[in-house]
């Protein structure tokens, strides 16, 4: 029996931390980099001294230093087993100081167990952990002082300075204290009182912010208003487990009993445990974030490979999809390869929050549309709820200023960038462009953007995108991009009008063949006012989309269910997109 | 072994010491490369400190001479003056009438360089002490946090009087006094829970200043000398976003007009219906209050026709014991006949100058690179003198302005360093009529400017300090129901 134990306690921190690891690493990678997007550590004085102004300051100050390290998802995953497995490791020492238990062993699994089931939810911020692992380290450090004077000397001191650190999360400290002065319970109490005295005074000193939020302390969740019950919960869960491995200590009387409840306990945690993380895991919102990633890093290939191994569905998977397409030259043909989404898995409308605007931001950007990229990279950044400020935003700003000639916003962003870790060295880079008109002549990106982008003065309405891709494609019929987004609006919004409208503005790009979509739609439209569309069509349109035309049609029209029996062999189709997409 | 440790050690620090000498100074018949730029401007006696930094120094020195008396300050790159020393520097220039002679020494990229000293004249003609502004970033449709501040220009200290952290995110619109009189003041917050709040005899009060025949809540505003009323504009404000570089934000009325309220009897006084249907905004009383200036341009299509709407100065007759307006308007400005269209105009205290906004078209100027400040002499009647301020204007948006109650100094928003972010610059007016070149409000550490992502909104002067912080701004939104008020029928003579 001994020997299983030995086993299980090697065995499940084994098994505990690498599974973090894959999970993150592998599963939820782009969680990670949705984290890392939405905020900016500075190595600066002024940022340290901003964060810490506060109860949880320094909690989120060394977060939003690991969350950085989000950027490579792998390291992010390592950060995250290390310190959900720290948790881990210093709830269970605690356990241990408070009472020598066996059966407890799976207990102090629950606390890190349960914020990794939080973490799915790409709100809860990964720099809550330290708010947790900030009174637990100086909770285990009381524990080993002897000397009960020295104890609640320490308990004292540290109590204020642990509140500033950590913010509300220092009940755990000191109501931990508090329980295990069964002794002095007058000390445990003034204990708790000098933390709810700590919590009144910072509110008299720090009146801008609510009393909730300052018992709340750090940023565990993203909306700082909000103070999910969940945070609370893990504060019990942290304070309960080592009280509790006391008590199955004292109610376990045997060796044998206590191993058997450790194996019992470790099912019960780790399977229904198991469970919940499964339930909570949201993978169509890691699809989201996958494809908003491989278009940040301009990872076209990625996106396209991921789209084939399975079809993406929702509006901003499909417009990051649709953005890979185009930037690899595939979207006139094989768009409606992949679902279609409407319009709004084009260009998707404008939104108040900080998701949205900076994916479509990306595809305003890429289409030279240089002042709404601005737009929305900035808007993005004002909607964070946390009132932090973004990487990815403020580098996106630095850009389009730069494209503008705004040299000097541009060195401003530059300025803040060069104050980071993983910024820093584009930001300097970058920084050798401003001013000089040579250099980003020589920069493929930021110059071929100076020449597309709007070169007329017009108020931009996202209720008229046709209109503003067409004003776009006049300034320069070589635009490629602008004049597939046009074509693909008018496919997409069913107008065929327009698009006949436009497709002639096309005949100055210089196209090998008609792109497959455009056949499809030259073919259907002429088939509607023409008897033998086939021989009579004026376009060049390939044979096997001729033989395609009429082997659609022939099942359009005799099939029973045409939907179901076209979805086979025509989904593929524009004609398909049209009659059967809503 | 040591003593020659030790001569090695003198030896490098003699060199090293020679190395940073100023005995190889380059000397340059420029002005040196400040930031922010205090070369030559005109101080009131009770301003700040102007710390500043050298672009590009790692090393600096500055001399600031007044007659046979010397000052001299060293930094890394930034210079930053003790206030007992500079209050008296001020001072005894002030006295002598001499102006400062500042002499700038910077090391830039290991060269030494002594450039053209600059002056700085102080005039007796101090600046209120009180400068209050939004901060903000400067966005497009959403905000994030929006701070009332109040900053004391006599020293660093700065306040934050409204935070809408505290107001579960609502948007404030800027604060704006009544005669520079602290006890004089509002600015609205927007949405459920909000109004315009009223800070009058010490007293804040919540006002829901709209009634369903208006267009909507009071937006613009500008008080009355006797503080018992205020006029606003009520507009149904549209924002548009420029797509060409250089331009980014277009926020136009699709229609607009004008009431006065009546703090006392929580009355509205509509502007009269039988006028045309046109677009008119930003009130202002006239020093007196006989008169209320405001902006007028004929309706149009919007924003199909954006580009051509131009607002031109007008004025109405007030009257204050009636409760009336005037039957007629008359055009104080024909701004459309220029070209241009004005905005913000706001009188000088002593009832002389009125100091408004140009821009080429429109009424948001504020992103409008094109922006100027105007004068126009009130006092000539017959003829309109317009001085269009070229040594206070820059190439890009200068705006947001408001008068010091001695009206000797003016104080306005621009952007002129880097075209986005607002900040406030100081004016003097001379009693001829000069406007000095200005000067941007002094920080502790002048590089906080370049570091900062908020702007300055309209900074508005004030004789002292207001009398309520953040807190009772919360207070007031949480706990006080907004004060509702009604329309009075007859409105005019």
């Amino acid at each position: 029996m001994n020997k299983l134990f030995k086993t299980l306690r090697w065995l499940l921190p084994c098994l505990f931390v690498p599974a973090i690891f894959l999970f993150f690493g592998c599963l939820y990678p782009h969680h990670l980099h949705y984290h890392e997007q939405f905020q900016l550590f500075l190595t600066t004085p002024e940022y340290f001294f901003e964060m810490i102004l506060r109860p949880g300051g320094m909690a989120d100050y060394l977060g939003t230093f690991i969350t950085q390290f989000f950027l490579f998802s792998r390291v992010g995953a390592l950060l995250m087993a290390l310190f959900l497995g720290g948790m881990y490791v210093l709830l269970r020492a605690i356990s241990q100081r408070i009472m020598t238990s066996k059966a407890s062993i799976a207990l102090s699994f629950i606390p890190p167990f349960f914020y990794w089931i939080l973490l799915c939810n790409e709100n809860f911020l990964p720099g809550g952990i330290i708010a947790i692992l900030l009174p637990l380290v100086f909770w285990l450090l009381s524990l080993i002082i002897k000397n009960n004077k020295k104890q609640m000397l320490f308990v004292f001191i540290l109590t204020p300075i642990l509140y500033w650190f950590a913010g509300g999360s220092v009940i755990l400290f000191t109501l931990g204290y508090a329980i295990t002065q069964r002794k002095y319970i007058f000390r445990g109490v003034a204990a708790l009182l000098l933390t709810v005295a700590l919590f009144l005074l910072a509110k008299v000193l720090l009146s801008q912010f609510p009393l909730p939020r300052l018992i709340y302390g750090a940023d565990y969740f993203r909306f700082p208003a909000s103070y999910p019950p969940a945070v609370w919960i893990l504060w019990l869960l942290c304070l309960i487990i080592p009280s509790v491995s006391a008590l199955l200590t004292r109610l376990l009387k045997t060796p044998v009993r206590e191993t058997i409840a450790a194996v019992l306990l470790s099912l019960a945690v780790f399977i229904p445990g198991t469970y919940m993380l499964a339930v909570n895991t949201n993978l169509q919102k890691e699809e989201i974030m996958a494809y908003d990633h491989y278009v940040r890093m301009q990872q076209w290939d990625k996106a396209i490979q991921r789209a084939d191994k399975k079809m993406p569905t929702s509006p901003l998977s499909v417009a990051c999809l649709n953005l890979s397409l185009c930037k690899s030259g595939k979207m006139s043909d094989y768009m409606f390869w992949y679902y279609q989404n409407g319009p709004e898995g084009l260009i998707p409308t404008f939104t108040r929050d900080f998701t949205l605007p900076m994916i479509t931001g990306e595809i305003y950007y890429h289409l030279g549309f240089i002042n709404t990229s601005q737009r929305f990279a900035f808007e993005a950044m004002e909607s964070l709820p946390n009132y932090w400020k973004s990487g990815r935003a403020l580098k996106r700003l630095a850009e389009t200023n730069l494209i503008n000639r705004e040299y000097k916003v541009a060195q401003k962003y530059l300025h803040i960038l060069e104050h980071t870790l993983f910024y820093k060295a584009w930001a300097k880079r970058t920084s050798e462009y401003l001013g000089n008109e040579e250099l980003i002549a020589s920069h493929k990106e930021w110059n071929t953007l100076r020449k597309y982008r709007s070169k007329t003065d017009f108020l931009d309405s996202e209720q008229e995108k046709d209109m503003m891709l067409g004003i776009l494609l006049q300034q320069d019929l070589s635009h490629y991009m602008a004049y597939e987004y046009l074509l693909a609006y008018c496919l997409l919004t069913k107008d065929l009008d327009r698009f006949m409208q436009y497709f002639l503005l096309g005949s100055e790009l210089r196209y090998a063949r008609l792109p497959y979509s455009y056949q499809e739609a030259l073919l259907y439209l002429w088939s509607l006012s023409h008897d033998n569309p086939i021989q009579t069509v004026p376009y060049p349109i390939s044979d096997h989309i001729k033989r395609n035309l009429l082997s659609y049609q022939n099942t359009y029209v005799n099939a029973l269910r045409p939907e179901e029996a076209l979805k086979k062999n025509h989904a593929n189709t524009y004609w398909y997109y049209l009659h059967f997409r809503k | 072994m040591k003593r020659y440790r030790f001569l090695f050690g003198l030896f490098i620090f003699f060199h090293l010491a020679a190395c940073n000498s100023l005995s190889h100074i380059t000397v340059t018949d420029t002005y040196p490369p400040l930031y922010p730029d205090y070369s030559d401007v005109t101080l009131p006696v009770n301003i700040a400190p102007l710390n500043f930094m050298v672009t590009g120094a790692t090393a600096v020195k500055a001399e600031l001479l007044l007659e046979d008396e010397s000052k001299t300050f060293r930094g890394r790159n930034k210079i930053s003056i003790p206030m007992r020393t500079w209050r008296r520097l001020l001072q005894n220039s002030a006295l002598l009438q001499k102006d400062i002679v500042v002499s700038v020494t910077a090391k830039i990229q290991g060269t030494w360089y002594q450039y053209l000293p600059f002056h700085w004249h102080v005039t007796t003609d101090s600046l209120d002490p009180y400068v209050s502004y939004r901060l903000i970033e400067p966005g497009y449709e959403v905000w994030n946090t929006i701070r009332l501040a109040e900053r004391n220009v006599e020293n660093f200290r700065e306040r934050i009087i409204a935070d809408n952290r505290q107001t579960d995110k609502r948007c404030m619109n800027c604060h704006t006094y009544g005669n520079q009189d602290p006890s004089l003041s509002f600015f609205h917050l927007r949405g459920p829970g909000g109004g315009t709040v009223l800070n009058r005899e010490g007293k804040l009060r919540k006002l829901d200043l709209h009634t369903e025949e208006l267009l909507s809540p009071a937006i613009y505003g500008n008080f009355h000398p006797s503080g018992r009323f205020a006029v606003f504009s009520t507009n149904l404000i549209v924002p548009g976003f420029h797509t060409k570089k250089g331009e980014r934000l277009e926020v136009y009325d699709t229609a607009s007009d004008l009431i006065v309220a009546d703090f006392e009897e929580n009355v509205i006084i509509p502007f009269p219906s039988d006028f045309p249907n046109e677009f008119r905004t930003f009130p202002v009383f006239s020093a007196d209050g006989s008169y209320i200036y405001y902006c007028n341009a004929p309706q149009t299509t919007l924003p199909d026709s954006i580009f051509d709407v131009r607002y031109d100065l007008l004025r109405i007759r007030f009257n204050e014991q009636e409760r009336t307006w005037g039957t007629k308007a008359d055009t104080v400005f024909s701004a459309s006949s220029h070209g241009v269209s004005v905005c913000h105009p706001k009188t000088s205290p002593d009832g002389r100058y009125l100091l408004f906004t140009a821009a080429s078209y429109g009424t948001f100027p504020i992103w409008h690179q094109e922006t100027d400040l105007w004068l126009l002499d009130l006092q000539e009647e017959e003829t309109v003198i317009i001085d269009r301020l070229p040594g206070v204007n820059s190439n890009r948006s200068d705006t947001y302005h408001s008068w010091s109650s001695n009206s000797r100094w003016f104080v306005f928003a621009s952007k002129r360093d880097d075209g986005m972010y607002g900040k406030p610059y100081f004016c003097y007016l001379d009693k001829e009529g000069k406007a000095h070149k200005p000067f941007v409000l002094p920080q502790k550490n002048p590089q906080k400017y370049r570091h900062t992502l908020v702007s300055y909104n309209l900074p508005e002067l004030s004789t002292g300090k207001l009398p309520f912080g953040s807190s009772d701004i919360e207070r007031l939104y949480r706990k006080t129901a907004a004060e509702k008020v009604y329309l009075k029928k007859t409105s005019h003579e």
